[in-house]
């Protein structure tokens, strides 16, 4: 008897309950914001310039992580499970976000955002004697930045309509400014001969920002992406760099070993250095300024290299 | 009295299931190779395509690279504001390579860029607008093609116009816009190898 009088009770309760629930997920699904991951320290500068305050940047792995030949951490998958969209490189840069994403379960419902998807791939440069090989380094360069910023507004706008009218126009914004960053440092490439100029880089990275300023880079010293070469390798990039009468060699400002200072040492070669923008603080700057050093650090290498003709 | 017959161990069955296990790594290996080669995603290019990555020259690659991003600002400004930007709006307000008087035009041989827009289909763009550069100095570079086929305005649409190169840079602007017509008068249609065919290949 006392059974049966109870049954109705415990279904009542737990309707309530659940329609308490239910209203709860809602309300805290209307409150939060969209939760956009990156890959990437120039991506969180994007994606932080396009969504200003409408939606979360979470960075995919710690600040202080090398992106190159990454191993995934227990703290990466739990940030993968809270995500709502992922924004990548795809090409060669981040292949450990696809293995956080299987690790979290979120092959299947995670939407990504490839930045690059409609950048023109470039080759590596220099003679590798194996075929073009595809540059990943979308990311380091102002032409390309734009064209990635662009999609990823795009892209964003199709997933939180919304605020489709908000991204467009900060998309436009920052790439203005972006372009604004290139122009400022057109005038003075212009009066520069870059005749003598010869330059060879440490890593395979700024081929789509040598390119920009039409400038050509005549060797990279890294066989493969982030792999230092062998001796018999580095012996035969020495003789290359003599041959084809390199005089400049950038080196890389965050995981520099010690190749350029044997190179120089082998070659007389000045070396400078360049950001790879993959290290320090995610910063909605970040991309600006490294560019802009990078950029400036270009201008000196050149201008050094005429005068000491002179 | 019945005999049974032992015939000596040939080692004929062992050399079989070798010879598989030999066929199977080879072919194997040859098909992992086969996918895993450098770049290629793409469908097999016909006789009137280049693939921007593999066929083109450094100047090319490079204007072909700065108009696969010009085209997307354009198509931006046309959807938002119905308008085609002139190329010295590109050149000036836009700072938009390869229009821009730059470095970089100047290092791609000073190409002369026009815009011409639709004006009918028996005029010069037949409903397409075009932005048309020639006379580039560069060694070995041709002229350009960028067509804008059917836009309209006000909408989010992904960028949709093509990339044409002729070997001559000193070609005259074309008078039909139809594929067969740039065709038939030595224009190729250049093919960007985009990030998107690299995940393509990569991921499948």
């Amino acid at each position: 008897m006392t059974r049966t009088l109870l049954q109705p009770l415990h279904l009542l309760l737990a309707g309530m309950l659940a329609v308490l629930a239910s209203a709860l997920a809602a309300n805290s699904q209307e409150g939060e914001q969209l939760k956009v991951g990156v890959t990437l320290h120039p991506y969180y500068s994007f994606v932080a310039n396009v969504v200003g305050d409408a939606a979360e940047v979470v960075p995919l792995i710690d600040a202080a992580a090398n992106p190159h030949g990454y191993q995934p951490q227990p703290g990466d998958i739990v940030r993968a499970q809270n995500l709502d969209v992922l924004v990548v490189n795809g090409v060669g840069h981040d292949e450990w976000a696809f293995e956080i994403v299987e690790a979290a379960g979120r092959s299947k419902d995670l939407p990504l955002i490839q930045a690059n998807a409609s950048v023109a791939m470039i080759p590596i440069a220099g003679d590798r004697g194996d075929g073009r090989i595809i540059n990943p380094h979308t990311f380091i360069s102002t032409t390309t930045a734009v064209q990635q910023v662009y999609e990823i507004a795009r892209r964003l706008g199709e997933i939180d309509p919304e605020n489709v009218a908000l991204y467009r126009a900060n998309a436009r914004d920052y790439g203005a400014r972006i372009r604004r960053l290139r122009a400022d440092f057109m005038e003075a490439f212009a009066k520069l001969d870059t005749s003598r100029f010869r330059a060879a880089t440490v890593h395979a990275g700024y081929d789509y920002l040598f390119q920009e300023f039409g400038l050509e880079i005549a060797a990279v010293i890294e066989p493969r992406h982030g792999v230092n070469p062998t001796a018999r390798q580095m012996a035969a990039t020495i003789e290359d760099i003599k041959a084809a009468g390199v005089n400049v060699l950038f080196g890389e400002q965050y995981f520099e070993g010690k190749l350029a200072e044997t190179i120089r040492n082998e070659t007389g070669v000045k070396v400078y250095v360049l950001s790879h923008i993959n290290a320090g603080p995610y910063t909605p700057e970040k991309f600006e300024e490294e560019m802009r050093r990078n950029i400036e650090t270009v201008l000196t290498a050149i201008r050094e290299t005429t005068e000491g003709a002179n | 009295m019945s005999v049974k017959i032992v015939r000596p161990h040939s080692g004929r069955l062992e050399s079989a299931v070798l010879a598989l296990a030999t066929l199977a790594v080879v072919l194997g290996t040859v098909g992992y190779a086969l996918t895993r080669h450098e770049h290629g995603a793409h469908a097999p290019l016909l006789d009137w395509q280049l693939n921007a990555f593999e066929n083109l020259g450094p100047t090319d690659q490079a204007i072909h690279s700065a108009l696969v991003f010009a085209s997307v600002e354009i198509s931006w400004t046309y959807q938002e504001e119905a308008v085609w930007p002139t190329v010295e709006e590109l050149r000036g307000e836009y700072m938009m390579p390869p229009f821009q008087h730059d470095v970089f035009w100047k290092r791609h041989g000073e190409v002369a860029w026009e815009l011409h827009l639709p004006l009918g289909e028996q005029e010069t763009a037949q409903g397409a607008t075009i932005y048309f550069g020639h006379g580039g100095k560069a060694e070995g570079q041709g002229a350009y093609l960028m067509v804008h086929r059917h836009s309209h305005a006000g909408f989010n649409a992904v960028n949709s116009a093509e990339i044409w190169l002729h070997p001559d840079p000193e070609v005259a602007r074309p008078r039909q816009l139809k594929a067969d017509s740039l065709i038939r008068d030595g224009w190729k249609q250049v093919i960007t190898y985009s990030g998107a065919d690299e995940l393509e290949r990569l991921r499948g």
